[in-house]
């Protein structure tokens, strides 16, 4: 029987992150009932055990992003769906440089942007390895043959695009938003 | 010395390609037989996932159906109530057997979190709009990497029945189940000790109604780094006392 109270439960969750999962796994997989699954799976795997996530090694959402993201690609590498296998580089990097949904939150869309023009600024052949690889779902193997590039280059390529993206995106770390609590206030 | 470390490198390669869900089988088996024990790669894929979520916030914005809650809210219906319970192990479980200890803490706060929704989900009293209230702070602290969310345990055993969510010096606190005290003659309050200095009082605080309380307990009087413990004391007078009386939940920060 569902209740009104397992509903709000679930929503403390699924409402943060819910969102920011599903345009994940969609853009991934590329099939919306796929991507359903994928989220689905998601989030109940966090429900029934919660203490996979290590709160030491980083934030909860990137980790659930991250688990989005592991999902989504051992989806996609089961369906082959030829929609995937059709997606070239152009392609990716279109859609990576794409301007944010104008209804897009303000949140979202700053970071979004800044995200945008710090893969700009990336080496291409670092950043075609990396896309192809988060948004297309490839293996390091697979980019070597579709770039025509031996598998040592696009490890190399990966591991120097992942740390350089990073110092570029530290470089504009926004302020996480909050002001200040009052002293001894019960809220 | 060069090659020790041009060695590693290769192993920080497969980290990134890990990390991305990018390697073939045969360098993840080999990746995970190194990964254990491995605080450069551990810490490697865990910026990497911060990365990652940086190149998430790029996909086109689209709104989930409503279905997709339902879908979800029914299939986990049938184990609300119950404690969370490990799944079959999974590949990418190996590498988080030699951190057990720094995943308690995490494993604590989650807990703190599902406890709170399954106690909701049990109870379905008036209190639950501030059970979930409780639930949404302590995931808030989890999600950022700034924010240390500190389990206080009851002095007598039990579960946990503070949790202080430390943010910078600013401290709040998500008590679960402590006792509503006399507004007019007692007091509960946050103490920190540090070094070998004598335990200060952070913020004296009331507890109102019972169940789930969350109280901004204002600023640390020195910085977490050097802190010892902290612990919740319940004194007689409405101001802290000199010293702290037997602490009612007390946790030390690593």
């Amino acid at each position: 029987m569902v209740t009104a109270g397992d509903e709000h439960a679930l929503e403390v969750l699924y409402d943060r992150y819910g969102r920011a999962a599903y345009a994940l796994a969609l853009r991934i997989v590329r099939d919306d009932e796929l991507a359903q699954e994928v989220v689905q799976e998601v989030f109940l795997a966090l429900w029934r055990d919660p203490a996979r996530f290590d709160a030491q090694r980083g934030s909860f959402s990137s980790w659930l992003l991250a688990m989005t993201h592991h999902k989504a690609v051992d989806a996609v590498r089961r369906e082959e769906s030829q929609r995937r296998r059709s997606i070239d580089v152009a392609a990716l990097e279109r859609e990576a440089g794409q301007q944010a949904e104008l209804d897009e939150q303000v949140w979202e869309g700053l970071r979004g942007e800044r995200v945008r023009t710090a893969l700009a600024a990336l080496p291409a052949p670092q950043r075609e390895a990396l896309l192809l690889a988060y948004f297309g779902g490839y293996t390091q193997r697979e980019i070597a043959a579709l770039t025509d590039t031996p598998l040592g280059t696009v490890k190399t390529r990966m591991l120097a695009g992942m740390r350089r993206l990073r110092e570029l995106l530290q470089a504009t770390q926004d302020r996480l938003p909050g002001g200040p609590p009052g002293r001894g206030e019960v809220l | 010395m060069t090659a020790a470390r041009d060695d590693h490198t290769r192993w920080e390669e497969l980290a990134a390609g890990y990390a991305l869900s990018a390697l073939e089988p045969a360098d993840e088996e080999a990746f995970l037989g190194h990964l254990p024990g491995c605080e450069v790669c551990a810490e490697l894929i865990a910026d990497a996932r911060e990365v990652m979520a940086g190149l998430a916030s790029t996909a086109p914005a689209v709104e989930p159906p409503a279905s997709l809650r339902d879908a979800i809210v029914a299939a986990a219906t049938p184990r609300a109530g119950l404690p969370p319970s490990p799944r079959q192990p999974r590949r990418r479980e190996t590498r988080r057997s030699r951190y057990a200890a720094v995943a308690v803490v995490a494993a604590v706060v989650l807990i703190v979190v599902l406890g709170v929704w399954n106690v909701a989900l049990q109870l379905q009293d008036r209190g639950q709009e501030h059970r979930l209230a409780a639930a949404e702070r302590v995931m808030a602290c989890v999600e950022q990497p700034g924010c240390r969310a500190i389990p206080l345990a009851a002095a007598k055993g039990g579960q946990v029945p503070v949790t202080a969510l430390v943010r910078g010096r600013e401290v709040s606190l998500v008590a679960d189940g402590l006792p509503p005290n006399d507004t007019t003659g007692t007091t509960y309050v946050l103490w920190q000790k540090t070094g070998a200095a004598d335990p200060s009082p952070v913020a004296a605080f009331d507890v109102t109604r019972d169940g789930v309380a969350v109280i901004d307990a204002g600023r640390l009087t020195d910085p977490l780094g050097t802190t010892e413990w902290l612990a919740v004391s319940h004194e007689t007078g409405r101001e802290p006392p000199a010293a702290p009386s037997e602490p009612v939940a007390l946790g030390t920060v690593s």
